[in-house]
Parts: structure tokens; C-alpha cells; sequence
């Protein structure tokens, strides 16, 4: 190929995969933050292993409190913006949408490529945390000022915090450049005959979450060298006399709207999914789109939903309270346009259905528990418990990941040229579900009995230590539901080399990227695609002629 | 595999149905209410427990159906329809209207709660001066009686650590403050929750209802001992306050002989 | 996969999951070692660090089995401090309870030097000197019972140190006898690394002494009370005026200097300045950190802010730093320097600096 090089190459689908293959490797560190995290819920105080013997030698392994807050600001953080952002915007978005769209690649090649090696250079900065004094940074992913930027108030505000905040602005710029590069392509490089409503969900989906970082971002970046300059400068931005709250304003404006960045690729994969391997059109594919718009729109009104009782003018408290009451309508429009696609549909059982499948109960249930969480009153109560932590791991691993997983097995194929085994990914959802649903279910009763977040034992106060039980399934379940990953991973390792090669369209599936080999080569298509239908004409009751792919037919099909 | 994901969706239906329904049974669920102003949280909380309840065990249930009758070998009738815009309309206009009933429901309680024109009144209409000052640092809580004059940072303060002893069947107004980051005073069975800001003073107030103790937790991550950073909300008597009162009087005029023992 | 393989797999999770039901991991072994100091004094000494550590687990025990050595003139009185109290844990049990509670700031020795000790200002206490600071006793002398008490009661406010009345009082009980192990061994192990360095002694013989040396000092305690016979002089105008004129005069009080003019603990003593016109502390206290004297501006005073707490303060000074006692110190004619009820006139006079502006 004639991008220079492999490392430093500017094919979209190759960063695609460099972002595919860093995602992976900082999950292993996500997870095994959370398993630390839920070992010390279960036992507190005890000897937690890997961690303790190599950091707390000299108390028995048993780690310090403050590593406790390390260890959950490292697990969110990481799985926001080093996991679930890069691997469905920087893995599906960069290798999906020129396919989709019939491109040869993205409108800006280079910046692309640069928005892939910025991210090394964040892990690096995230990762220096742990090697400084006062270690890694230890105010929560949230970062509350001055909790983030008196260094006496915690160890790892420091330097670690500092580390922290190069390590987020420089991923926020990674992640700006190809928002940028994501919506110039779907705007001017779509293949003829591509109109606006014949895209694939999957790009709606992820140009609009393009749309959310390119307006979010620059306010995240600008809150975040504020906390920089409070912390190396001296000034007094968040300080006790200037405003923390202002920190909170800047911080959740972008933080908000990013939780919608971590489900609209997921929507538009489980759209796509559930159509090709249902044999049957997307229900409702205007009220979809419309509905994913709604979600952009009014995800930048209700960031305060998270400061209802954070001091704030209790006006605003309502205004965002009425508006967070009403964003759940569009994502509940499309759950019934879910339903509403497999109702009547031939459904093949795949791995990639499952995980559809598994997207589409997991998600309602977080959904429905945000009600909840949007009512105000009850809000003062949920809010900083467990609750909340049940409400968004259902929507973000019960959702995101899901999707993530469902993505994978559809494009596996097309990736990598050779299928997943089946068998294999079938007996990954099973327990990935039932797992999940053990690890994360039950917490919102944790919450709801009032046991807060992060804190490093339960067993404190009086009112919940009826509660060591539940806290210790739960962590059984996490230990179960990471080692069954290694379902996952096995057969990602094996198929690589040893799995049966992929047909060009394996699925059966009427988007553009089927029409190119597997995986595509560099320009992807050997012809220029031309457009002449919507993507989901998919007939359930026909058997064998069941498709219509959406690319006009200039030679026999295959 | 039909049969299988079929019952999986079912099954968990029903575990998060049988989960919620069994929880206050089991001390899964909030504690019992003793405070006025919980009674319309609580009430919130069910109703949408109800509405939320009902969505969930239709769509978790149909999703289950939908497979054991659609997937290979379930005998479900195929159909390429692929929108419908009744349906459309329907299935947003009816979620829509429980959105926009519960988004109206939910302001009365919210200014009761938190607006300062709720906050309670003494006798001649003005608002009741702080009953006691909270101090929150890390990670202790710390309050602050004003003592016979009444006046708060005076020398017949009277400090008690760790315990808020408060009257009970009154209105009683707290004034939070906070001596270095941002905590949050959180009394469950109060439904009571307000974050406390540095160089600021915020007020809360609340009518306990039930002579006890309450456990009062931090809620906001404050540094490494947030996890213990604990106090107790001692609901009392009023004659039984005033004698909690008097015994911290007393102890400022000790003279130290009762350490001689 | 078929179903059955399905079903076979979460049945033998499930059952791997019940077996873990009594599943229990522990605290890895911590082991009670040796102050940094000792081991530098017996670096020239080989064998002596070993020797001195199998004395102090003789004489104190392990962290896991905490107990003192029976020395016989014990045994004579009829003194076993190993019995706990009525309801009181066992030394044991309070060990275990240190673990979690007390140790990561206070450190396994309980030489304030936890994990988390090193971001902490004021530092966890060193109890390995046997130096507390607000106790309600004079003369520099070891604090009772009932002053650690008060301290995990009250907790040290403008401190880290929080109140511990969330744990109930028996178990507060027990810490206090931990602590007070924690604080003898660490005293008797200055006193045997001083034998050896004075008379290169370091057996039985040399333990016993340091240890019934040290324990006199701890029973001492109850005699060394401070209390003022007679209801305590009330707080008027009058004595506030009084107390300033005591604050400000050099041959008296003199805690102008320190203090300074307004009480904000920036005196002209408090202060050392470069050549540069940098300032930095003038004084440490005496476990070698830099320490400023207290601003009553804050309204915070760390050994309780009751008149009684801050008469002990200026009675007996606060050991362990600068603070000096007035209430025995006599001037060059033999006359004590303040007494009676100026020493109250100065407590009204700080406590009103501490008063909030209206």
C-alpha cells in the first residue's frame, strides 16, 4: 500500500486498528482497576492481590485509602476516555465510516493519523501519575476543585493530578481532530447516490456523536488548563474564593454530552445488527434519526442534573430537572423502533444478534433507572450512591460495551478476513449477560440502602453493614464476568491466525463495506460505489434472496 | 440457543422485578423515613417504581418473546414493515405525556426542599435562624452550638464532634460549612443531602419525626478518609436537647478538679 | 455450543461461587520493626538490632499477639496490664482494630509514619516518645488513660485526627491500651539503645529496668492533674482588658512575641528570615518538625477551646513544643510570673481573639 508505512500509516481502517488494539490493552488495565476496587468492597483491609504485594509491602498488601481513590480514578477515567471513546469513535468511527459511505478513506488522511498517536502520548502522561510523588491522580474522573487542585488535600493532587489533566486535554485533542476529520467526510465524501437518509445508522450515529465532542470538547479543554493553571500557577479559578462550582459547570457541560458520544455508535451497531441479522428493515429509520438528533440537541441542556445538589441556584436545579425528565423520551422512541424491528424479523441467533439482543434489555434497564435519577427530589437522595454507579454501568457496559462486543463479531469479518468462531462468541454472551447482570444489578439496591460512592469501606457505618453479602456477589460475579472474557479474547487470538477466511459478505448485509474484499485493501472498493437504495432492504418472509445491498450493480454479484 | 436467550431475557425480568420488590423486606431498600419532607420523596419514588416497573416488564418481557417466536424455528409469522406512523405517533405522545406529568410533579416537592422561600419560619414570619452550625472537613464532622447569646464563633460555643443532637417535631435549620474541599452532609433517613461548599455557608433544614440516632455520611469525595468520614444525628426530646445543652454549659466551667479522680 | 454444555458451565460457576462462600482472605503479616533511630545507633554493633528486636518482642509482643512480659515486681503488685478492663477488648483484638483504623496514619509502630502520614500537616503522632500534647496533666509528664480517651472522643480539631465516637466506647477503651503499648515500647526501646550506647548493655536485666522505668512515668500521670480549686473566675471586660495587658508585657505573659499583636501566631519570634528576606519557622517542635504557634484568629484550638483546656495550655505549656508553662514559672525575685486570676484573665483575653468578627 502506498501509505507510508504500517506504524505511521494514514489508511483509516490501519489507525482504525491501532485504536482497536489500544483500546483492548487499556481495558485489561480498566479491568483490573475494577476488580482491585471490588476486592477491597468485598474484604476490606485484607491482603488484595497483584496490587498489594507489589505497592503495600510494608502494611502486609494491604493498600492505603488514598490507593483505594487511585484506583477508582484510574477505572473511570481509563474506561471513559482511553476504552470506550477511542474504540467506538477511533475504531469504529475511523474504520467504518469511508467504508459506509463509499469513501477511499478520510477527508484528512494525516490529522487522522495524528489523532491516533496523540493517544500513546495521554497514556503515557496517565500512566506517569502512578510514578510521581503522592501517586496518580486521586479526585475521582470528576475532578472536583479543590479537592484536584490543593495538593495538600490528597496525595495525588501533588503532581499526579497535573499528570491527570495533560493526560485528558491531550486525549480531548486526539479526539477533536478526528471529530473533525468524522464529520468533513460523511459531509462531503459520501459515494453517489448517498443521501442524508440513506446512511447507515451506524454513521448517523457516529457523525452526530462527532458533532457532540467537536461542540464539547473545546469547553472540557478550557476548564481543564483552568485546573492546570490553579494547580502550577497559583491562580484561583475554582478556589474556595473563586468558584468550584465553576469547575463542575465546565467539567459536566462536556461530561454530559460525552455519555452520549459513548451510546450513539453503540445505537446506530445495534440498528445495523439487528437489521442484517434479522433479515428485516430498521423500524421507524426517519423517527431514528430524528431521534438520535433529539438526543444530541438536548444532551447540551441537562448537564446540571449532576449538580442538583451541589450548591447551585435551586432554579436551575428545576429547569435541568424538567429537561433530564424529558431526554429519556427519543432514547425510549428508539427502544420501541428496536422492538419494533425484530417483531416479525427472521432472527439469526449469531453472537452479534446476542450482544444486539443483550444491548437492547441492558439499555432499557438503564434508561429507566435514569428516571429516577432525572427526579430532583429523589435525585438528593440517589445521588453519589450506588444507585447511580448501577444506572450508568448497565447504560455504558449493558450498552456501550455490548454494542462494542455486537460490533466486533459483525465486523470481524471484514476486519481481519477470517470469522470468529460462533460457538465460541454464543457462550460469550450467555455469561456476559448473566454476569453483568450479577455484578451490576444489584447495586442499585446498594444505593438505594444509601451506601455511597467511593468509599474505600462499607462496613463503616452502621446502616449498611448489613450489606457485606451483596457487596461480596457482586464481586464474585466481577471476577467471574473478567475471566469469562477470556472467551473473547481466545477467540480473537485464534481466529486471527486459524479461523476459517471470510467471505466478502459473510452476513448477507446490504451496506457498502460488504461490496469490498475482507479486509479491504487501500481505496477500499475496486470500484466506486454508487448508491441507489436505503441500507436495510431486507426481507424476512424470502429466503435465500432475502437482501438488496445498497451499492448499485455494476458486475454479478457474489 | 432459542430457548435459551428466550428464558436469559425472562429470567432477568424477572430478577430485577423480584429484586425491587423484595428489597425494603430485606434492608435492600431506603431506610424508614423520619423526616417531613422525605414523605413526598418517598411518594415520588414509588410512583415511578410503578410507571417504571410497568415499561420495563413490557418491553424485557416482549424482547423475550420476540425471540423465542422469531428466532429459527419459532413458528413467529415474518413481516417486512418497516415503519408505521400511528405507532410512531403513539408511542411518542404516551411516554411523552408520563415524561412531561412527571417532570411537573416533581417541582413542588423540589421547592420545598431546597428553595429559601421554604425555609422554615419562626414565630414572627422571618425565617428560623441556624439551629447549629455543621463544620465539614477532612474528614471529621464537626458542630458548632451558638451558646445562651445566640451569636455563632462566640466564646459560649459549644463544640460537639462527631454528634448532631437535635430537637425533634420541630423545624430545625442547619448551616453547613465547609473548612477546606467540598464534602456532602447526607442523612438517609432523612432523604436529606446537601453538598457543602468551601468559603461558602449553605442551609438545609428538615423535621425529624422519630426520636433515634441516624447514621450522617459524606457524599461527596473528599480525599482518602471520606470512606470514614462518619457522624450520628441524634434525634431527641426537646427537654432531653435542652439538658444535652446544659451539660455542654456546664462542661465549659469546669474547672478540672473532676480529672483529679 | 449446545444447550447443555450452556447449562453445565453456569452450574459449575454457581458452584464455584457457593464453594467461595466461605472464602475469607486475610491481612498479609506486618511485623512491629524497629525505629529508624535505633537502627542507625546499633549500626556499628552487628547482632544488636536482632537482639534488641527479640527483647522488644519479649517485653511487648507481636503486632498479632501484643502482650507485656510479667516482670516481677509486677507480679509482686498484683499489676497485669494485659487484663483489659471490664468489657474492654483484649490487646489483640485492639491490635487488629489499629490495622484498620489507626496504622495507615499512625504507622505499625505507631511512629506517625503511615502510608498516608506523608501528605498529612500536622503529622500523625509519634507516639514512640511517649509526647502528647493536650493531655490535662503538667510537668512534661505521660499523659493518663483518660487524656487518650478524651483525645479518640474528641479528636484533634483542625487536625486529621478525627473523633472516633463512631466506634463504641469499649473498643475506644481497648485502642487506648493499644496505643499506650505502642507508646512504652517504643520508650523502652530509646532506653535500651541509650543503655547500650552508655554502658553497652542490652539484656533482661536492662528491659526490666527500662520497662518499670517507664511504667512508674505512665502511673505518675494521675498525680500531675491541673485543676483550679474553686469556681473558675468568670469572663468580663474587665479581665479581657487584664489578659491583654498580660499578653503584650514582656515580664509577664509575653505571648505578644510569639503571637503577635492580634493573636494571629505571626510574632516577631515565630519567624526566621534569610539573608534573602525569606521567612521561614523559627521554631520545631520536638519531634523535629517545623511549627508555628497557634493562630486564635481561627477559632480553633486543637487541645479543646473549653477555658478549663486552655488554662492547662498556659498553666503547663504544650509538651512537645515551644509552648512554654506560665502557671509554675517564677520570675528573678522567686515570685511566680502570673498566677491566680490572671492566668484566667489570659485565657478570657485568647478566647476572645478567637471570637468570629460580627
Amino acid at each position: 500500500m502506498s501509505a507510508p508505512g504500517r506504524i505511521f500509516s494514514t489508511d483509516h481502517k490501519r489507525i482504525g486498528l491501532q485504536f482497536f488494539w489500544t483500546g483492548l490493552a487499556m481495558t485489561l488495565f480498566g479491568a483490573l482497576s475494577a476488580l482491585l476496587i471490588r476486592w477491597q468492597l468485598a474484604w476490606p483491609w485484607t491482603s488484595m492481590p497483584v496490587a498489594g504485594g507489589l505497592v503495600f509491602p510494608k502494611s502486609g498488601g494491604v493498600p492505603s485509602p488514598e490507593f483505594y481513590s487511585a484506583l477508582f480514578t484510574f477505572h473511570g477515567t481509563l474506561m471513559i476516555f482511553f476504552v470506550v471513546i477511542p474504540l467506538l469513535t477511533g475504531w469504529l468511527g475511523n474504520y467504518l465510516i469511508p467504508l459506509l459511505i463509499g469513501a477511499r478513506d478520510m477527508a484528512f488522511p494525516r490529522l487522522n493519523m495524528l489523532s491516533y498517536w496523540i493517544m500513546p502520548l495521554a497514556i503515557g502522561c496517565l500512566f506517569t501519575g502512578f510514578l510521581v510523588e503522592g501517586g496518580s491522580a486521586q479526585a475521582g474522573w470528576t475532578s472536583y476543585a479543590p479537592l484536584s487542585t490543593n495538593p495538600n488535600a490528597t496525595p495525588g493532587s501533588l503532581h499526579g493530578q497535573s499528570w491527570w489533566l495533560a493526560a485528558i486535554v491531550l486525549a480531548g485533542v486526539s479526539s477533536t481532530l478526528g471529530a473533525l476529520n468524522y464529520v468533513t467526510t460523511v459531509v462531503k465524501l459520501r459515494a453517489r447516490g448517498m443521501s442524508w437518509l440513506r446512511l447507515p445508522l451506524t454513521v448517523w450515529a457516529l457523525f452526530l456523536s462527532a458533532c457532540i465532542q467537536l461542540a464539547g470538547l473545546p469547553v472540557l479543554t478550557a476548564g481543564g488548563l483552568l485546573q492546570l493553571s490553579d494547580r502550577v500557577l497559583a491562580t484561583g479559578f475554582y478556589s474556595a474564593d473563586g468558584s468550584p462550582l465553576l469547575w463542575q459547570h465546565l467539567f459536566w457541560f462536556y461530561g454530559h454530552p460525552a455519555v452520549y458520544v459513548v451510546i450513539l455508535p453503540a445505537m446506530g451497531v445495534v440498528s445495523d445488527v439487528l437489521s442484517a441479522h434479522g433479515r428485516k428493515s430498521v423500524f421507524g429509520y426517519r423517527p431514528m434519526v430524528f431521534s438520535m438528533l433529539a438526543i444530541t440537541l438536548l444532551g447540551f441542556m441537562v448537564w446540571a442534573h449532576h449538580m442538583f445538589v451541589s450548591g447551585m441556584n435551586p432554579a436551575l436545579g428545576m429547569a435541568f430537572g424538567i429537561a433530564t425528565t424529558l431526554i429519556a423520551l427519543p432514547s425510549g422512541v428508539k427502544v420501541f423502533n428496536w422492538l419494533a424491528t425484530i417483531w416479525g424479523a427472521r432472527l439469526q441467533l449469531t453472537s452479534a444478534m446476542l450482544f444486539a439482543l443483550g444491548f437492547v434489555a441492558l439499555f432499557i434497564t438503564g434508561g429507566l433507572s435514569g428516571l429516577w435519577l432525572a427526579c430532583t427530589p429523589v435525585d438528593v437522595y440517589m445521588h453519589d450512591t450506588y444507585f447511580v454507579v448501577a444506572h450508568f454501568h448497565f447504560i455504558v457496559f449493558g450498552g456501550s460495551v455490548f454494542g462494542l462486543f455486537a460490533a466486533c463479531y459483525h465486523w470481524f469479518p471484514k476486519m481481519f478476513g477470517r470469522m470468529l468462531d460462533e460457538r465460541l462468541g454464543r457462550a460469550h454472551f450467555v455469561g456476559t449477560f448473566a454476569l453483568s447482570v450479577g455484578v451490576f444489578l444489584m447495586m442499585h439496591q446498594l444505593g438505594l440502602a444509601g451506601m455511597p460512592r467511593r468509599i474505600a469501606d462499607p462496613t463503616v457505618y452502621p446502616s449498611l453493614r448489613h450489606l457485606v453479602p451483596l457487596n461480596v456477589l457482586i464481586t464474585w460475579c466481577a471476577l467471574g464476568l473478567a475471566a469469562w472474557q477470556l472467551l473473547f479474547l481466545a477467540n480473537v487470538v485464534w481466529s486471527l491466525r486459524r479461523g476459517p477466511r471470510a467471505p466478502r459478505n459473510p452476513w448477507r448485509a446490504n451496506t457498502l463495506e460488504w461490496e469490498a474484499e475482507s479486509p479491504p485493501p487501500h481505496g477500499n472498493f475496486e470500484a466506486q460505489p454508487e448508491v441507489e437504495r436505503g441500507p436495510y432492504e431486507y426481507d424476512p418472509r424470502s429466503g435465500a434472496d432475502d437482501f438488496r445491498p445498497q451499492a448499485a450493480r455494476l458486475s454479478p454479484r457474489r | 440457543m432459542r430457548a435459551l436467550v428466550a428464558t436469559l431475557f425472562a429470567l432477568f425480568a424477572l430478577l430485577v422485578v423480584w429484586s425491587f420488590v423484595v428489597a425494603p423486606g430485606r434492608g435492600w431498600a431506603m431506610p424508614e423515613n423520619v423526616a417531613t419532607l422525605g414523605a413526598s420523596v418517598d411518594e415520588l419514588f414509588d410512583q415511578i417504581q410503578w410507571i417504571v416497573g410497568a415499561f420495563f416488564v413490557l418491553t424485557v418481557g416482549l424482547l423475550a418473546w420476540i425471540v423465542w417466536r422469531q428466532a429459527q424455528g419459532g413458528g413467529g409469522s415474518r413481516s417486512p414493515i418497516s415503519n408505521h406512523l400511528p405507532l410512531e405517533i403513539f408511542w411518542t405522545l404516551v411516554p411523552g405525556a408520563i415524561l412531561v406529568w412527571l417532570a411537573l410533579v416533581q417541582i413542588a416537592p423540589w421547592e420545598a426542599l431546597k428553595f429559601s422561600n421554604s425555609i422554615p419560619r419562626a414565630a414572627d414570619g422571618t425565617p428560623k435562624p441556624p439551629l447549629c452550625e455543621v463544620w465539614a472537613s477532612q474528614f471529621d464532622w464537626h458542630v458548632l452550638y451558638p451558646g445562651a447569646d445566640g451569636r455563632f464563633g462566640s466564646v459560649d460555643d459549644l463544640h460537639s464532634p462527631y454528634e448532631l443532637v437535635v430537637p425533634v417535631g420541630e423545624p430545625v435549620v442547619l448551616r453547613l460549612g465547609s473548612r477546606d474541599v467540598i464534602h456532602s452532609f447526607f442523612v438517609p433517613s432523612f432523604r436529606l443531602k446537601q453538598d457543602v461548599l468551601p468559603g461558602r455557608a449553605t442551609l438545609v433544614w428538615f423535621e425529624c419525626t422519630k426520636a433515634g440516632t441516624y447514621d450522617l455520611m459524606c457524599a461527596e469525595l473528599c480525599g482518602w478518609g471520606h470512606y470514614k468520614m462518619a457522624g450520628a444525628v441524634r434525634a431527641v426530646p426537646r427537654a432531653e436537647y435542652e439538658a444535652f445543652l446544659a451539660h455542654k454549659t456546664r462542661a465549659l466551667e469546669s474547672n478540672g478538679v473532676e480529672d483529679r479522680k | 455450543m449446545s444447550v447443555t454444555v450452556h447449562k453445565l458451565t453456569f452450574s459449575s460457576a454457581w458452584l464455584l461461587a457457593l464453594a467461595g462462600c466461605g472464602f475469607q482472605p486475610a491481612p498479609g503479616e506486618l511485623k512491629l520493626a524497629l525505629d529508624p533511630r535505633s537502627r542507625t545507633a546499633l549500626a556499628d554493633a552487628p547482632g544488636k538490632e536482632q537482639e534488641l528486636e527479640a527483647l522488644l518482642v519479649k517485653y511487648f509482643g507481636t503486632r498479632e499477639e501484643p502482650r507485656y512480659a510479667s516482670i516481677d515486681s509486677w507480679k509482686a503488685a498484683g499489676v497485669d496490664p494485659n487484663q483489659p478492663e471490664g468489657s474492654y477488648p483484649s490487646l489483640a483484638a485492639s491490635s487488629e482494630l489499629y490495622r484498620t483504623q489507626c496504622l495507615h496514619c499512625h504507622g505499625v509502630e505507631g511512629g506517625g509514619d503511615g502510608p498516608t502520614s506523608n501528605t498529612i500537616d500536622p503529622k500523625p503522632r509519634d507516639f514512640r516518645r511517649g509526647i502528647f500534647k493536650f493531655t490535662a496533666v503538667k510537668d512534661k509528664s505521660r499523659p493518663r488513660r483518660e487524656d487518650l480517651a478524651v483525645l479518640l472522643e474528641r479528636g484533634v480539631y483542625g487536625t486529621s485526627m478525627p473523633s472516633f465516637l463512631r466506634l463504641p466506647q469499649p473498643e475506644r477503651e481497648g485502642l487506648v491500651d493499644y496505643v499506650r503499648l505502642l507508646a512504652i515500647r517504643g520508650e523502652v526501646e530509646g532506653l535500651l539503645v541509650q543503655s547500650w550506647q552508655d554502658d553497652e548493655k542490652l539484656d533482661d536485666e536492662a528491659a526490666v529496668e527500662a520497662l518499670e522505668l517507664v511504667w512508674e512515668r505512665w502511673q505518675k500521670a494521675r498525680e500531675k492533674v491541673i485543676a483550679f480549686d474553686g469556681p473558675i473566675p468568670p469572663d468580663s471586660a474587665a479581665m479581657r482588658t487584664r489578659g491583654r495587658e498580660l499578653y503584650l508585657d514582656a515580664k509577664k505573659g509575653n505571648c505578644v512575641a510569639c503571637h503577635g499583636t492580634e493573636g494571629h501566631g505571626d510574632g516577631a519570634l515565630a519567624y526566621k528570615t534569610d539573608a534573602r528576606g525569606r521567612r521561614t519557622p523559627a521554631y520545631q517542635d520536638d519531634w523535629g518538625y517545623d511549627i508555628m504557634p497557634r493562630d486564635f484568629a481561627s477559632g480553633v484550638f486543637r487541645g479543646g477551646s473549653r477555658p478549663i483546656d486552655i488554662y492547662r495550655c498556659i498553666y503547663a505549656g504544650i509538651n512537645g513544643t515551644p509552648m512554654p508553662g506560665l502557671g509554675e514559672m517564677k520570675g528573678p525575685d522567686g515570685e511566680l510570673l502570673v498566677s491566680g486570676d490572671d492566668l484566667w484573665a489570659l485565657v478570657h483575653y485568647v478566647r476572645a481573639l478567637s471570637e468570629r468578627a460580627e
